[in-house]
């Protein structure tokens, strides 16, 4: 493993037009923790190289899409919400109030342990834009919600902060999906919050299919009562830079969390995913599945944590990232940390970075089948696993066209 | 129909294979047996075109082209098959989808026309249940989760599919009871044919109770050091390899 060298922190003056048009003291307070690459948790990430050009380009908008009418959504082109639709179903169970930012205030707001601060403080200090969304006790609805980010057109950053809250014993399946216009010059800086009260449930799929000029930084913070339970699977292909930190609380005994991400890079993309999976309370559970596959300069980045509190007894906590490399320069980087304070705990971790297989390559060679064709099917195989038990039909196309896409393999019928 | 002459071959630079000949008709079936470390999978491997292995001289004939020329995938198009000693594991590719695309990439490079969807799964019904293999194989990942018996099976049903003019076989029977090995070795014989012939390797002389040979050679430090009928298998598994092993140091005096 090889560090960044000749890696340049954001100077002041960029800081700045990241936060110009912030009240003063607001920005005064934001700007001294503006993450250089001494920092631990951007060691791998040279910020500079991704947001200076997205500075530099001058703003505009892009023409504001049709919406097809009819749809459970929210529909934000450039950050800025433009549609939204809920069917009747949805109606009943969820309340959706968009752009409302200030929260109950017994909303559990997890610490701040690494160093996100900046982009952190920035989403919920000046939010541009977000929602937040409520799903009643006791409702379970069918349909799932779809929020699409449409962009187009060229900004410096974009804060968005939201708060999803799902109540005692409810459940609800949420799709967020980015994409972007090859043209797009954006950085996107998101904060979400999320509360699963006892016995609720949220499953989050995301999907981002982005051009290189758009970059994220996204934080996922997430608190997890009794029993509940968390499920998130990420797919990402294309982007500039996109950084997803995720900090999940399991804060009530017998909660659940699963995250499972598929990183499909290729160009320039650096996908770096930071994770802190905190065991609060006993017998919970939490598996951390990542996945890359690496082509061209792209770049993959893991740092997980897993973080066992002394009285989180009969904790099981597995994570495992694994990296194909394709190219001779794809890199990829993994960093697995267990911090564990109680004794009656089943924790593992793996992180495993190789080339295809060569033996099982030569195995579908010697049956006829062509390099590239042998060379696809096993990195399509590779894929595969991290979408296993994915229930919803519709991502699971989505995510396979990705795939598909990447490899030009298709399953003959 | 496949004619080996002079094979060096070498890997990390280590010599294994010294200047092998063989030749074999169509419709033979040729054992190949030898101690351990003799080669005798190196020789599987440069024949399916491995590219760990160095071939420093020597020719590979089958029929008309010289083998060495072609990739491992055209080998395979051009009707050679190598039933391996340890079929690797490969999670996440699928049984099916594996031999849909073999059929129809050897079928394509033989000038066939694709096979269709019912054509192709009444094949796969047959050659499975020529090796007994009643795995279902549509939800397996290929090899995975297989005994080593059916990991063994799973090879003659690929060669059964793919309809190999050569079919090299290596070890095949090792690890297998003694049901496995008389299926395994039926297959072989339902798929025997006056258009193709058969390299068998083997430890033991058990297999040939069922595969008759109709030559059997010693390979013996990289080269083909004795050739005879079913009885010189039957000789070395009663007296075991030293007194070849003998016959070669002296005679190399
Ligand atoms: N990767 C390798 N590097 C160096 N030597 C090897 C390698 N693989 C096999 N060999 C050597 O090649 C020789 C022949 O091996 P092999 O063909 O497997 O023999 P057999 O199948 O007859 O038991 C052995 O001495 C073995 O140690
Ligand atoms: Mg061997």
């Amino acid at each position: 493993m090889s560090t960044n060298t000749a890696v340049k922190d954001i100077s002041p003056s960029l800081t700045e037009k990241i936060l110009s048009g912030l009240p003063n003291h607001l920005a005064t307070r934001i700007f001294s923790s503006c993450p250089s690459s001494r920092n631990e948790s951007w060691k791998y990430t040279p910020l500079h190289n991704w947001i200076e050009p997205i500075l530099e380009t001058p703003t505009h908008d892009g023409l504001i899409p049709q919406v097809k009418e009819g749809q459970n959504m929210l529909y934000f082109f450039n950050g800025k919400l433009i549609h939204i639709h809920l069917s009747s179903e949805l109606e009943n169970c969820i309340e959706v109030h968009p752009g409302q930012t200030d929260i109950q205030p017994d909303f559990p707001l997890l610490p701040e342990k690494d160093n996100n601060h900046f982009f952190t403080e920035l989403a919920s200090l000046a939010p541009h834009a977000g929602y937040l969304i409520r799903v009643k006790a006791e409702t379970r609805p069918a349909a799932n919600l779809h929020i699409l980010y449409d962009w187009d057109g060229a900004h410096h950053v974009l804060n968005t902060l939201n708060h999803i809250v799902v109540e005692k014993n409810a459940s609800l399946q949420l799709l967020v999906e980015s994409k972007s216009s090859a043209t797009t010059s954006v950085l996107h800086n998101q904060l979400t919050r999320i509360w699963l009260h006892e016995d609720a449930s949220l499953t989050l799929y995301r999907m981002h299919n982005t051009s290189s000029g758009f970059s994220l930084i996204d934080e996922l913070s997430c608190t997890v009562e009794y029993r509940a339970r968390f499920h998130a699977c990420q797919v990402t292909a294309g982007g500039g830079l996109i950084r997803n930190n995720y900090k999940v609380c399991l804060n009530g005994e017998s909660a659940d969390a699963n995250l499972r991400a598929l990183n499909i890079l290729s160009g320039n993309t650096h996908a770096d995913s930071h994770v802190t999976m905190i065991h609060q309370s006993p017998s919970c559970t939490s598996n951390q599945t990542f996945k890359s596959i690496v082509s061209q300069e792209a770049t993959a980045v893991f740092s997980g944590t897993i973080h066992v509190e002394r009285d989180a007894q009969k904790t099981n906590a597995f994570q495992s990232s694994r990296s194909i490399l394709l190219g001779d320069k794809s890199r990829s980087y993994a960093k697995p940390r267990l911090e564990i304070y109680a004794d009656d705990v089943k924790c593992s971790h793996g992180a495993t970075t190789g080339q295809i297989n060569q033996e099982a390559l030569f195995y579908l060679q010697s049956r006829g089948i062509s390099l590239p064709t042998a060379r696809n099917m096993l990195i399509a195989a590779f894929a595969s696993d991290v979408l296993t038990g994915i229930e919803n039909e519709d991502y699971l196309q989505k995510a396979q066209a990705l795939i598909e896409n990447f490899t030009g393999v298709h399953e003959i019928e | 129909m496949l004619r080996i002459k002079n094979l060096h071959a070498s890997i990390n630079g280590k010599e294994i294979l010294k200047g092998l000949d063989l030749e074999i008709k169509p419709g033979e079936v040729h054992a190949i047996m030898g101690p351990n470390g003799s080669g005798k999978s190196t020789l599987a491997s440069v024949l399916a075109g491995r590219e760990e292995y160095e071939v420093t001289e020597g020719e590979v004939w089958l029929e008309h082209k010289n083998l060495l020329d072609f990739s491992p995938e055209q080998r395979a198009g051009e009707g050679l098959f190598l039933a391996f000693q340890y079929p690797v594991e490969i999670p996440g590719v699928s049984m099916m989808n594996f031999m849909k695309t073999a059929v129809q990439e050897v079928r394509n490079y033989r000038g066939l026309p694709p096979l269709d969807a019912k054509s192709f799964l009444s094949m796969v019904k047959e050659k499975q249940a020529l090796v007994e293999l009643d795995k279902k194989l549509a939800n397996r990942s290929v090899n995975e989760g297989f005994s080593g018996g059916e990991k063994k099976r799973n090879e003659i049903f690929q060669m059964a599919m793919l309809e190999p003019r050569v079919a090299v076989l290596d070890e095949t029977d090792s690890g297998l009871d003694i049901d496995a090995l008389r299926i395994v070795a039926q297959g072989v014989n339902k798929l025997k044919s006056n258009d193709n012939c058969f390299v068998v390797i083997t430890h033991y002389q058990r297999l040939l109770d069922y595969i008759v040979p109709d030559f059997v050679h010693v390979l013996y430090k990289g080269k083909i050091v004795k050739t005879g009928d079913k009885s010189l298998a039957l000789e070395l598994e009663e007296k075991g390899y030293d007194w070849i092993k003998e016959q070669v140091e002296h005679s190399s005096l």
